[in-house]
């Protein structure tokens, strides 16, 4: 009997949603300065949903960052301890980061819904380093990589333009929240906390 | 459509070098590594001043961090027998003691202070044996002849300001026990700034301003035997300049700053002798197989040989001044780095020479093993020749010497050679010159006077010793490279990398809090 009642509001409540999306994650992580000196970790995704009980959706997504920066460091020059001139390096990341979780929508409306959603995250961060960028092959080009699990709590809004009769409706999002993800930890070479304001933002269709 | 696309961000999430993202640039505060690295039997020991680490790098088992409990070195010296480093270094502390008081953001936040505490600790095979607290002034070390005991004390000349922690005792010095790491702090008079031991290590000679000290090792109790005061004027400051004891180490041989003469101490009689010699010397060298003594002078063309009976002068008249000398067993090599291109054999036992001309000045002169052979490096000077002696005199060089045929052999070098080394083939003997800004080890035949060269990674910097007759060539790269030379096979292990330790550096934790203390 409950089994049916399920299946009969599954059927109702049936809506897939597809959608690119902006997305950061605070990086206020004095470590993470050495890759960029902004305060947040930005890049491009994808997300999806299926709405499985009316207002509820299940929600997951996917987003690729690549962030890097040309690394000086004084060099001590000679077993003298001369100074000679800086010189340039290169430092990378390049992530991944999976969710899933649940969206619900507080208010159904053709235009703006607001909602709450909360995603489990698992980051996966390839952290590169390369002394000699002129050089293909540099003995110094060090790779490492780092996964971390983490969370978002966000509230946003799914934007409409009132086209509720079409059976493929463009459809955008905004939501703003805290995410938190366990340090990246690359060993002797440090640590990445990624933590902090989430923002992320999207277009797409619901269907 | 959408598949494409995906495969395409795909393929740039996970690019290789060629690639890599540039949105902005970071500059670090500190070098990443120090150049000055210390190559022990083990493995060799490398500075990060970024992070504050100490790296220990192998040709095969590659780099690890050395835990030294949070300490950052700041020098390193190598104990005699090459099996262990001395670190000297400080750690950070905060004046406040709140609990909550974690990292140096924490302390700054409360309203504390950062403070650093210097130590030193002893490392053996990658693990600190001991430490200790110690002033902030020490910077300088002497070992006894057996390397069972160093002397830490502070050597003024090394030019550096003297860094003083609240009241520092600018008359102490420490004698660390090598095994042990056991420290004990002896007074010994104001600046003490050299230190010898005798040939069985029973007695140390302090040279400290204005006086000459010997202690006593043997007790344990460093008792002061004796006291030489060099001016008995106290408005009169004597600093000596050099020290050496005579091979029976019966006597202290101390020259001053500025004066003429040499101070005689005979460590048994406890008297002092002053020997007159031919002005102030700029090198001396005791000879132990001749028994004698050598003096030069940078402004006077002349040598004066001390013989250790009598201590009489002998005074061999040479065509130009002198300021070095490398001792040879009976014999010594007198050569210049003030500009001269002289050189001398000098027969001790006879006062009589072999004169050698360079053809560039000497920079730096380095002795083979077997004393048979010696390379100097010149450069360039101010030519007055035209043609080929004025292409020559515009270039850097390394010179061959025969110091059994009494000739030499010129070399012209494309850069500045930075450091040249002997190998221990003794049937072969080879030598390896390292060339700044050039990625070529030049390896010499000495006996066929050929050369070939071994490829570096990246260009060198430096060039050191590495177990038993390896070497390691240090190379000029971001994140830190070393090169591992056989020269049996010519074969070269490069180890890099290493310098990435604490790239990515978070808040800086204090790491030794207040109940650890």
């Amino acid at each position: 009997m409950l089994c049916t009642l399920f299946l009969a509001a599954l059927g109702a409540a049936q809506a897939t949603e597809i959608a690119v999306e902006h997305a950061s994650i605070g990086a206020t992580d004095p470590a993470y300065d050495a890759i960029d000196e902004r305060d947040r970790l930005a890049g491009w995704g994808l997300r999806a949903g299926y709405t499985v009980v009316p207002s509820f959706t299940v929600i997951g997504s996917w987003s690729m960052q690549r962030r890097g920066a040309a690394y000086y460091a004084p060099v001590l020059g000679d077993q003298d301890g001369n100074y000679y001139d800086e010189s340039e390096s290169a430092t990378a990341l390049l992530g991944h980061t999976a969710g899933l979780g649940v969206k619900w929508n507080v208010i159904e409306n053709p235009w703006v819904s607001p909602y709450v959603s909360a995603q489990g995250l698992v980051q996966v961060g390839t952290l590169k380093l390369d002394d000699d960028v002129s050089r293909d092959d540099n003995l110094n080009q060090l790779s490492a990589r780092a996964l971390a699990p983490g969370f978002t709590v966000v509230g946003g809004a799914d934007i409409g333009l009132g086209l509720e009769e079409l059976p493929v409706r463009p459809m955008g999002h905004v939501e703003l929240g805290y995410g938190h993800l366990a340090a990246l930890d690359y060993g002797d070479v440090g640590a990445l906390k990624l933590r902090g304001l989430v923002f992320r933002a999207g277009v797409g269709v619901h269907f | 459509m959408r598949t494409p696309s995906l495969t395409l961000l795909l393929a740039l999430g996970a690019c290789g070098f060629e690639n890599l993202p540039d949105q902005g640039y970071h500059a670090a505060d500190l070098p990443l590594w120090d150049p000055a690295v210390v190559s022990l039997n083990d493995a060799v020991y490398v500075m990060l001043p970024h992070s504050g680490e100490l790296a220990r790098v192998h040709p095969t088992e590659g780099w690890t961090l050395v835990d030294l409990n949070g300490l950052t070195p700041s020098r390193l010296v190598a104990t005699p027998d090459r099996e262990g480093v001395i670190v000297f270094g400080s750690y950070p502390t905060c004046t406040e003691t709140d609990p909550k008081i974690e990292t140096i953001q924490d302390c700054e936040d409360l309203d504390g202070e950062i403070e650093l505490v210097h130590e030193v600790a002893l490392v053996r095979g990658g693990a600190v044996i001991s430490s200790a607290q110690i002033a902030a002034h020490f910077n300088a070390v002497s070992f006894t002849n057996d390397g069972a005991q160093a002397a830490l004390h502070l050597n003024y000349d090394s030019g550096a300001d003297i860094e003083v922690t609240g009241v520092s005792d600018l008359t102490q010095v420490l004698f660390m026990d090598l095994d042990s790491g056991v420290i004990t702090p002896v007074a010994v008079g104001f600046a003490a700034d050299r230190i010898l031991f005798n040939a069985d290590d029973s007695k140390a000679v302090v040279l400290s301003r204005g006086e000459v000290l010997v202690i006593e090792l043997t007790s344990g109790n460093f008792d002061i035997e004796v006291r030489f005061p060099l001016s008995l004027d106290v408005d009169v400051q004597v600093r000596p300049r050099d020290v050496a004891l005579t091979p029976d180490g019966t006597y202290a041989l101390v020259t001053v700053t500025g004066d003429d003469s040499l101070y005689v101490l005979d460590l048994e009689q406890e008297s002092i002798n002053i020997v007159p010699l031919s002005a102030a010397p700029t090198a001396m060298v005791v000879d132990p197989v001749a028994d004698r003594s050598l003096f030069v002078y940078e402004n006077l063309a002349v040598v004066d040989i001390l013989e250790h009976d009598l201590f009489e002068i002998e005074t061999v008249p040479l065509d130009e001044p002198m300021n070095q000398i490398q001792s040879l067993a009976g014999e010594a090599l007198l050569y210049s780095t003030a500009g001269r291109k002289d050189a001398y054999v000098l027969e001790l036992g006879a006062a009589d020479y072999d004169e050698l001309r360079l053809e560039n000045p000497a920079s730096e002169l380095v002795l083979s093993p077997d004393e048979t052979l010696a390379l100097a490096i010149t450069r360039p000077e101010v030519s007055g020749s035209s043609g080929l002696d004025a292409w020559y005199d515009a270039n850097w060089g390394v010179e061959i010497i025969d110091l059994v045929d009494r000739e030499n052999l010129p070399l012209v070098a494309e850069s500045e050679p930075l450091a040249v080394a002997f190998t221990a083939e003794a049937s072969t003997p080879t030598a390896l010159v390292l060339l700044a800004n050039s990625t070529d080890l030049m390896q010499l035949d000495l006996a066929r006077r050929t050369a070939s060269a071994v490829e570096l990674e990246a260009p060198a910097l430096g060039l050191d010793r590495f177990g038993d007759a390896g070497f390691v060539i240090v190379n000029n790269a971001q994140f830190g490279l070393l090169s591992f030379l056989d020269p049996a096979t010519g074969e070269i292990t490069a180890v890099g990398g290493f310098a990435t330790a604490g790239i990515l550096q978070g808040e800086q934790p204090l790491p030794r809090l207040v109940e650890e203390e």
